[in-house]
């Protein structure tokens, strides 16, 4: 008895023996160089894994139940090969280029190497393609026991229960894991190629395809008598299924059925594999074009005539799906049964090896990869990762076959693990719109290919899946009849009450309206970011473009990439990349790494674990892909992207233009550039100016270098999208050492970019605490430049981003280089400005008199406010007087400026000397009249352009015994008067002509204040605006003092309360007095008779009086002043003589005549008799002086006395 | 290499052989040989897909293998 179970066993185990050999005699072969699998007819059959056992026991079964239906499955590949030169070649082309290693590698790849796309893709693989895996294993389950059960037939009941350990399937499957880890998982490449593997499939290939041809030559020609005799006996016996497709597949499934087998013939994981990946040279493709379609033909040739053969002999007795197996089995040699077997193994052992192998390099590449790598963690900086890997994979195929053979126990028998196939392609098929659109269309999206994926998946599942579950029992039926809890419309081959259809023409109908659908929509509703535009370019334009590398800006050692590579190759593997690098020798270890060499280390080692897995492990070592705008530009080909940017830039700096240097204040318009970049360009902003600048001074050429070649500024001004980074803040004095990013760029003079602060110890230098916190806080890259205006360092600005999660690139370099300059220009201007200013205003401040001085003839009050735009020319002043008098002033040179404030210095000196003359307002004001007119003169003859156009002055004494108030002006505005009783009058005062005109001479205006009244002078600055009436300010003034209170300090408030514009464009001076009077108990009179008799009654007089003030200290010396006073004016004066005493802060004694001639103080000769009267009393006066009055003139001497009683 | 002409070319032919197929093998074409009739006794659509799957391999062949 030839087909004793030891015997099955023993040559299941020879062939797979067999099968070990063919795979190990390959991987030596090519580990020596001479591949056995560089040959187009091996490529041909190798791609023959998609004749399963599926496929070669089932075929037969499908086509007695419904004849040449089954061929809808083989007719697909052939459109698919005819269309290979078109589709196939750029997919290859494609891969071989990416070093893509599987299918999710693909998608991830073309959509901006999204790592999801490719963990998604996986998983839907895995999903889709597990039960087909278990349909293997059943097949070959089964199998086995109808052979080993003979001659006893095998219903299909005797099937579904054998044990576990007695169970064919599960032996299979653990051999089948060791075979693919064996050779599927030797070692990690970067061309992911398993030589042994390909040579082992092509073997089978061959062997599944002689044993199939085998059997159908037996059938036909051996029990039959050919072709004719056979379907002669068909026709007779009624089987009219094997004659006709329409009454047993409609026309729906058979289209769809084409349409899946063509998509899957490339989708199938394992398809991929072979096609793709396996493909040793492109031109290959060309003979398989035709040799693959000619083996499926030949391999399907014979499945119409044994199903035939099958249902003559056996009809229902013998489930069809076994007739390859029982038709020898019954009517030939026990051989051939047994070769049936080994063919039907070697199609069921084909597809679980590479179908393992393509599934697991997807979860380790796709999957766990991502994840183990995502977050920058740890294991990007472990050494050898090639054994995780390698580790991974293996666990994932031993997972994978477990799983399947889970299944398969699960589902066990009935129709559910027969469609199973159909549905497994149905499931590759939802790649076909990401993979076939992402390599014609270039607006795909990774969004989209999201969307569309998870849509056309979720519909699968649910319209194809769930009801094949349902079929095997593993669902209540009713879910499939009535729909989920009973709801109709959900029924899953009815969705939405779409009937009429058959199950895949339903479930395709909608998943390719979810999947194509989300894909377009979302792709077209957005635009594809800059990664996934060059990807699309790349896979596009693949086989028109020369093959352009990207070109790579990052900043990595060969060392370091080195060590990235035997992390995860070995180091013989990291050996070989380097090796092959094409544009030579890739340079000494320490040396920087060239971008072609990253991008060549990054394409190798994406053939060892996928394009995103690479794609983070370099950017571990390596920073973050930078697209320059110009490869940006050329690898998308369409310029709008760059328009784009650019315009965005354009925007920007425009927006500087206008939104720096508003002001002329050094501190606004550093703000002012902290903020025009928030949050276009960066996060947070902040500026740091050199100390001297912000006070207006010059910086100095060098840069303020202190300590050990430190820079300290301060920062100035700070913006960003929240007001809490833990950044310096404002006014601290920053210290920069010489690495950090802000010194290099004063020492260089360029912008310093920083993409990762993290890497940056000379930032961190600065303060490292501080440095941490920022670093937690999310800030990760900056930008740093220097602020130069005239060649001169005025500081740096920082551009930080955080929220922003791209790093700052080489281009953002310039645009910040270009926003610092203009915004150091703004700066340097408003620095030259606060200095000129700061000096004008200085120097008008020194004019004015900081303190009023002493007196007790008015009580003042002053305001002086320089206008915004500049100092200007007024001035103000309070001259104490002889007698009890004081001499108030006011002015206005006209014009701003420096020149207007010293003009204005130059008078108001001129003022206070001719005002210790004691002269009548009316003369003083000539005499200004006549230096103006001078200085115009002598500036006119110095060619000097900017002469004073003239000045406007008022000039009035106030006499506090008298009450008289004697008034001039030189064109200056009337001053207010305000009566103790609040009446205003604008005080009628000869206007006169402005100084400097000259023409008719002052006049002075003599008028008596009642005590109490409020004198307020003023600059038209006060009254006068551009766009208002001379007459409504005077108005406005009018009411405002009425209204006022009384003391002048409360008045000058009130009044720049009420007219301060807004903005002042001329500057303002106000003075307020208020006028007392000196009580007449504290004056003293007497006519002196002119005769020297009468002196002596006024020196007792005197002393009368003197004690009555209290003041008997005083006494004598000032009989003796008065003496010589009376005695010099009997002598030279003329008229009547009076005498005056005046108790006031000091005690004064006042001799007036009527004579003009003025006494000169002489230092008498020794001889001389006279002339020592004046002598004496400088001697005994603090002070003396004479003045002119309208009748002749006094004589005055001033004595220290003690404070009045509450004086 | 061929030149990029000959290329597209030989894309173009393949692609309407592509097209040729589909019709072909798809109804209404396939449903005019889709009866239970016999042609030298075996049924006609079995000798018809058969037919056009090996003259559209040989076609492939021509077009695919020759450089011009």
């Amino acid at each position: 008895m030839l087909l004793q179970t030891w015997v099955i066993v023993a040559v299941s185990v020879v062939y797979l023996g067999l099968l070990f050999a063919v795979a190990f005699f390959a991987d030596r072969r090519a580990d020596a160089g001479r591949s056995m699998v560089n040959k187009a007819s091996v490529y041909a059959l190798s791609l023959a894994v998609y004749e399963t056992a599926w496929g070669f026991y089932g075929n037969v079964g499908t086509a007695a139940s419904s004849g040449v239906g089954f061929l809808s499955v083989y007719l697909g590949p052939l459109l698919m090969f005819s269309l290979g030169w078109l589709l196939l070649r750029r997919i290859i082309r494609v891969s071989r280029r990416h070093r893509i290693t599987s299918l999710a590698d693909f998608v991830s790849a073309r959509y901006g190497k999204s790592a999801a796309l490719g963990g998604l893709v996986t998983i839907i693989a895995v999903i889709g393609i597990v039960p087909y895996i278990s349909l293997q294993l059943k097949a070959i389950s089964n199998t086995f026991e109808v052979i080993r059960r003979h001659p006893d037939t095998t219903g299909a009941a005797d099937l579904s229960h054998v044990p576990l350990f007695q169970d064919t399937g599960f032996y299979v499957a653990l051999l089948l894991a060791a075979f693919t880890i064996l050779f599927g998982t030797r070692h990690l490449d970067a061309t992911e190629r398993h030589e042994g593997v390909v040579a082992a499939i092509a073997f089978e290939s061959v062997v599944k395809l002689v044993m199939f041809l085998s059997v159908g030559v037996f059938v036909t020609f051996w029990i039959f008598d050919g072709f004719g005799d056979l379907f002669s006996q068909a026709h007779g016996a009624g089987l009219s299924q094997l004659f006709s497709l329409r009454d047993h597949t409609s026309t729906g499934t058979w289209i769809w059925l084409n349409v899946l087998s063509m998509l899957a013939i490339v989708l199938l994981p394992r398809q991929w594999q072979m096609l793709v990946v396996e493909n040793v040279d492109e031109r290959h493709l060309k003979r398989a074009m035709w040799l693959f379609p000619l083996y499926l033909l030949a391999i399907t040739f014979f499945v119409l005539p044994i199903a035939a053969g099958g249902l003559l002999l056996f009809g229902k007795s013998v489930d069809a799906d076994t007739y390859v197996l029982t038709l020898p089995l019954a009517e030939g040699p026990q051989a051939l049964a047994l070769l049936v077997f080994i063919g039907g193994i070697s199609a069921g052992t084909s597809m679980i090896i590479v179908e393992t192998i393509a599934l697991s390099t997807m979860v380790s590449n796709s999957l766990v990869m991502p994840l183990l790598l995502r977050g920058k963690s740890r294991l990007a900086q472990q050494g050898d990762l090639s054994g995780l890997v390698l580790g991974i994979r293996r666990v994932t195929i031993v997972l994978i076959l477990l799983l399947g053979y889970g299944y398969f126990r699960l589902a066990g028998e009935g129709p559910a693990l027969g469609s199973i196939g159909t549905v497994s392609f149905a499931a590759v098929a939802q790649f076909a719109p990401a993979i076939l659109g992402g390599l014609f269309w270039k607006g795909g999206t990774r969004r989209g290919v999201l969307v569309g994926l998870v849509g056309g998946f979720a519909v699968w599942a649910y319209t194809l899946l769930m009801p094949n579950f349902a079929d095997a029992g593993l669902l209540p039926v009713s879910f499939l009849d009535h729909g989920p809890l009973g709801i109709e419309w959900l029924r899953p081959q009815q969705l939405f009450g779409l009937g009429g259809m058959d199950p895949i023409s339903h479930a395709m109908f909608w998943s390719a309206l979810l999947n194509i659908g989300g894909y377009v929509v979302v792709s077209l509703a957005e635009r594809p970011s800059a990664a996934e535009g060059a990807q699309a370019v790349q896979f596009v334009d693949v086989l028109t473009e020369p093959v352009r590398e990207r070109r790579w800006q990052v900043r990595t050692t060969v060392g370091e990439l080195r060590t990235l590579l035997e992390r995860f190759l070995g180091r013989g593997g990291a050996q070989r990349v380097l090796r092959t690098y094409p544009e030579g020798k890739p340079g000494a270890p320490e040396a920087e790494a060239a971008p072609e060499l990253v991008h060549h280390v990054e394409a190798q080692l994406a053939g060892s674990i996928g394009a995103a897995s690479a794609r983070l492990a370099v950017d571990a070592v390596a920073g973050e892909e930078h697209f320059g705008t110009d490869e940006v530009m050329e690898m998308i080909g369409e310029a709008s992207q760059r328009v784009e940017l650019v315009r965005g830039r354009l925007r920007l700096l425009f927006d500087a233009t206008g939104g720096i240097g508003t002001t002329l204040d050094v501190t606004r318009t550093a703000e002012e550039l902290a903020q025009v970049a928030v949050p276009r360009f960066a996060d947070y902003v902040t500026v740091e100016l050199a100390e001297p600048v912000l006070r207006g001074d010059e910086p100095g050429v060098e840069p303020a270098v202190g300590s050990g070649g430190s820079t300290t500024m301060r920062r100035t001004a700070f913006s960003g999208v929240r007001q809490d980074p833990p950044l310096f803040p404002l006014g601290d004095r920053i210290t920069f050492v010489p690495a950090s990013p802000p010194a290099r760029t004063i020492e260089s003079g360029q912008a310093v970019l920083v993409p990762r602060l993290v890497q940056s110890q000379g930032w961190r230098e600065v303060d490292p605490e501080r440095a941490e916190r920022v670093l937690e806080f999310g800030i990760h890259s900056l930008i740093t430049a220097p602020l130069i205006a005239r060649g001169v360092l005025l500081g740096v600005v920082n551009f930080w981003r955080s929220d922003k999660p791209e790093p700052f690139e080489d281009d953002d370099l310039s645009l910040a280089a270009e926003l610092a300059a203009r915004a150091a220009v703004s700066l340097d201007n408003a620095r030259r400005y606060t200095r000129e200013h700061g000096m004008a205003v200085t120097l008008q401040r020194s004019l004015l008199p900081r303190a009023m001085p002493a007196q007790n003839a008015v009580e003042v009050a002053s305001r002086y406010l320089p206008a915004q735009e500049g100092v200007g020319g007024d001035w103000f002043d309070v001259i104490p007087l002889p007698g009890a008098r004081v001499a108030l002033v006011i002015g206005d040179v006209v014009g701003h400026g420096l020149h207007a404030a010293a003009t204005m210095g130059r008078l108001q000196t001129a003022e206070r000397n001719f005002s210790s003359l004691d002269l009548p307002p009316d003369e003083i004001l000539g005499h200004l009249d006549e230096l103006v007119t001078r200085i115009d003169q002598d500036a006119i003859a110095a060619g000097d352009e900017t002469t004073i156009t003239g000045a406007t002055c008022l000039y009035a004494v106030y006499d506090s015994v008298s009450r008289n108030c004697s008034i001039a002006r030189a064109g200056h505005p009337a001053p207010a008067l305000v009566h103790p009783d609040g009446r205003v009058e604008f005080l009628e005062v000869p206007s006169g002509l402005p100084l400097g005109i000259g023409g008719l001479p002052f006049e002075s205006a003599e008028l008596e204040l009642p005590e109490g009244s409020r004198l307020v002078l003023f600059t038209d600055g006060l009254v006068e605006r551009r766009n208002q009436d001379i007459d409504t300010g005077l108005r406005m003034l009018r009411e405002t003092l009425a209204h006022a209170a009384q003391s002048p300090d409360q008045t000058c408030d009130a009044v720049l309360d009420t007219l301060l514009p807004e903005l002042q464009s001329d500057d303002i001076a106000l003075l307020v007095a208020r006028t007392k009077v000196l009580d007449a108990s504290h004056v003293a009179e007497w006519d002196v008779e002119s005769d020297p008799a009468a002196v002596r009654h006024v020196r007792a007089a005197v002393s009368r009086q003197l004690e009555t003030w209290g003041l008997e200290e005083l006494v004598e010396t000032t009989e003796l002043i008065l003496s010589e006073l009376i005695t010099n004016a009997l002598r030279h004066g003329a008229g009547p003589i009076n005498v005056r005493l005046l108790r006031d802060r000091s005690l004064i004694c006042e001799v007036s005549d009527q004579s003009s001639t003025s006494p000169h103080l002489r230092y008498a000769a020794t001889t001389d008799e006279g002339g020592r009267g004046l002598f004496l009393v400088a001697q005994f006066a603090e002070r003396w002086g004479t003045r002119y009055t309208k009748d002749g003139k006094v004589i005055w001497a001033e004595q220290a006395a003690p404070e009045l009683p509450g004086g | 290499m061929a030149e990029p002409g000959d290329d597209e070319r030989r894309t173009g032919r393949l692609a309407a052989l592509a097209a040729l197929t589909l019709v072909l093998i798809v109804p209404p074409l396939l449903s005019q040989f889709d009866r239970m009739e016999r042609v030298f006794d075996v049924p006609v659509i079995w000798v018809y897909l058969y037919l056009v799957w090996a003259v559209v391999i040989g076609l492939i062949a021509v077009i695919g293998g020759r450089p011009r």
